[in-house]
């Protein structure tokens, strides 16, 4: 968790994202953060989070995002 | 069937009054027939394409959802996780073949009706240099109503089922009434099957507040429509079509003006469909937020046919800047010039497809290409120099938060939406070139004494309707900007609002007999 917040506070310093639950609902992050988190994670996790992952329920907040990760690694 | 007509009314009251008459659980294939009756006053001939384009979908939805059901059986008997894997990437290259197929013969169909004859102007022009006399002829087909906006819906319903976003339907009836719906099947809303679609399967109550609130909104995007756009249309036509007699200060006019009679249009048609929707219950997306109020380009684009864009951004702009092309670029700009680039350039990347579709979505001409790139390089430039940007502002003492600067931004934003519409406005790029040429010479400051004198064939009444109507809407805007038109309506007294509505009917009926009046369909409708 803790490399996920430091990915994604490096992307977006000026957000806090242990407290940020709705970061896609409320249009806190857009198109390019996305897209920018997710080229970190695919390379620093070794994953593959393609555009079919790319659904709110998994971007809206850190811990969202991280239930992806742990998901896709276990898989 | 034109929206603006006696006959939509009476349509729209009969089929409201059967929608709610006949058992809940048939509402929906009342709908479809509603949708078939609206379709048929266009040439009921043309449905084939949309039963074609649907079908395709339809299957390949059933057959991508079939695959995957069958897998799960197969994923839970495979004993390690090579297995699993294996079995997983079977299954993602057959989605992936029945997709891909399906999306080439459904929008194949649409591109062929939409851009042959673009095709074959910009061959014969080839031609001409190589071999003149030997012209190949254009092709003289129609393009069905409505056909960019069904293949569209269609499109996006099955990248939705291909990646397990919502199940598919397995009633074609119930998805074609989705397909079909007729208040989107004009100029929009795009919408989205698990939206508009469970939205339409649900049984629906008649409820008098909602047919109230639903009827209002129907005033007032009928009231945009014909006290507004369709009498500054005739101005903006009469100078956009004889610029060389009306150059300078009637050209600038114009440029303002045909940006003021597009928002009327089209918001004014939304607000109709939006308000027949809500009376029926039904959940259509909305498409505009104050436009004319966003701050910059980017902006203006995430307010203006908002539903375009969201279509665009999750079907072109985020699998291009997630593909591996997108991807690589990333890295690679991250390496060379450092992380902001990183995040930017497959951005860019992805926003050069964007664009170029979203400029040939609305026109098979280069004169759209060309609108669509402008609006991406000022996007572009804007988003590269932020940093620049900054520091000017904070070197000039500069806020964000003040007003002066809210105001600069929003009417440098204006003007820059409306030059851009220079492109989209005229037939070809050699006549947008020379009506900005006369945008800037032989400026005829004299009019300014009279400024009546640019409504080139509008009657002085209508002029008064057109300024009534903008104020009017603007003032609406303006307070819905800030956050209060909401809590207005709210609190409005009856008598007010009673008064608000009387008025708005009698500028209507007044408009109606007056001379300049387009009287014709809606602009986006030709997209």
């Amino acid at each position: 968790m803790e490399q996920l917040i430091k990915i994604m506070s490096e992307i977006r310093p000026d957000l806090d994202f242990e407290k940020e639950t709705k970061l896609i609902d409320d249009d806190i992050l857009d198109s390019f953060d996305i897209i920018s988190i997710v080229s970190e994670v695919n390379e620093q996790f070794g994953i593959e989070i393609n555009v079919n992952d790319l659904l709110p329920e998994n971007f809206n907040s850190a811990a969202a995002l991280y239930d992806l990760i742990t998901k896709m690694l276990n898989e | 069937m034109n929206i603006i007509s006696l006959e939509f009314i009476i349509f729209a009251v009969v089929f409201a009054l059967v929608f709610f008459i006949v058992p809940k659980k048939w509402q929906w294939a009342v709908v479809l027939l509603g949708n078939i009756a609206f379709y048929a006053f266009a040439g009921i001939g043309y449905i084939i394409y949309m039963i074609i384009i649907s079908l395709i979908t339809f299957l390949a939805a059933i057959k991508i959802e079939d695959i995957v059901n069958a897998s799960k059986d197969e994923l839970s008997k495979a004993e390690s996780l090579e297995d699993k894997k294996a079995i997983k990437a079977v299954v993602n290259q057959k989605k992936r073949t029945i997709c891909t197929w399906a999306l080439i013969v459904a929008m194949g169909i649409w591109v062929v009706l939409k851009y042959t004859n673009f095709f074959l102007d910009n061959v014969n022009l080839l031609i001409e240099h190589l071999k003149p006399g030997a012209m190949i002829g254009n092709v003289s087909w129609a393009l069905p109503l409505g056909i960019s906006f069904y293949t569209f819906h269609a499109a996006g319903y099955l990248v939705d089922v291909y990646r397990s976003k919502y199940p598919a339907e397995r009633n074609y009836f119930k998805y074609l009434t989705f397909i079909s719906y007729f208040p989107h099947i004009i100029q929009g809303p795009f919408s989205r099957f698990d939206e508009l679609g469970v939205s339409i399967k649900e049984e629906h109550k008649f409820s008098y507040d909602r047919m109230c609130e639903g009827a209002a909104r129907m005033l007032i995007g009928f009231f945009k429509k014909i006290v507004i756009a369709d009498k500054i249309g005739v101005a903006v036509n009469a100078i956009f079509g004889n610029y060389e007699t009306y150059s300078g200060v009637y050209m600038l006019f114009a440029m303002f003006a045909y940006g003021i009679q597009l928002y009327a249009d089209f918001a004014g048609y939304m607000d109709i469909v939006c308000g027949f929707s809500k009376i029926l219950g039904i959940n259509l997306a909305e498409n505009f937020k104050r436009p004319y109020f966003a701050k910059t380009v980017d902006e203006f684009w995430r307010r203006w046919h908002i539903t375009l864009g969201t279509w665009f951004k999750d079907y072109v702009f985020y699998p291009v800047s997630m593909g591996k092309t997108g991807q690589k670029m990333g890295k690679w700009a991250r390496q060379k010039w450092g992380a902001k680039m990183g995040k930017l350039l497959p951005g860019y990347f992805a926003l050069i497809f964007v664009w170029t579709a979203t400029g040939l979505w609305h026109g098979a001409n280069w004169t759209y290409l060309v609108w669509g790139y402008l609006n991406l390089i000022v996007i572009t430039m804007t988003m590269q120099l932020t940093d620049f940007y900054e520091k000017l502002k904070a070197k000039l003492h500069i806020k964000s938060e003040a007003l002066y600067w809210k105001v600069f931004c929003i009417v440098r934003t204006f003007i820059l939406v409306c030059f851009f519409r220079f492109f989209s406005a005229a037939p070809d790029i050699t006549t947008a070139v020379k009506m900005l040429k006369y945008t800037g010479i032989n400026m005829q400051w004299n009019v300014l004494t009279s400024p009546t004198k640019l409504f080139v064939d509008v009657e002085y009444i209508d002029i008064f309707f057109i300024i009534i109507g903008t104020i009017i809407i603007t003032l609406i805007d303006i307070l819905d900007e800030v956050g209060v038109w909401e809590k207005i309506k709210l609190k409005c007294p009856m008598i007010i609002r009673n008064l608000g509505f009387t008025i708005i009917i009698m500028l209507l009926i007044m408009s109606l007999g007056s001379k300049s009046d387009l009287m014709g369909g809606f602009m986006y409708a030709s997209f």
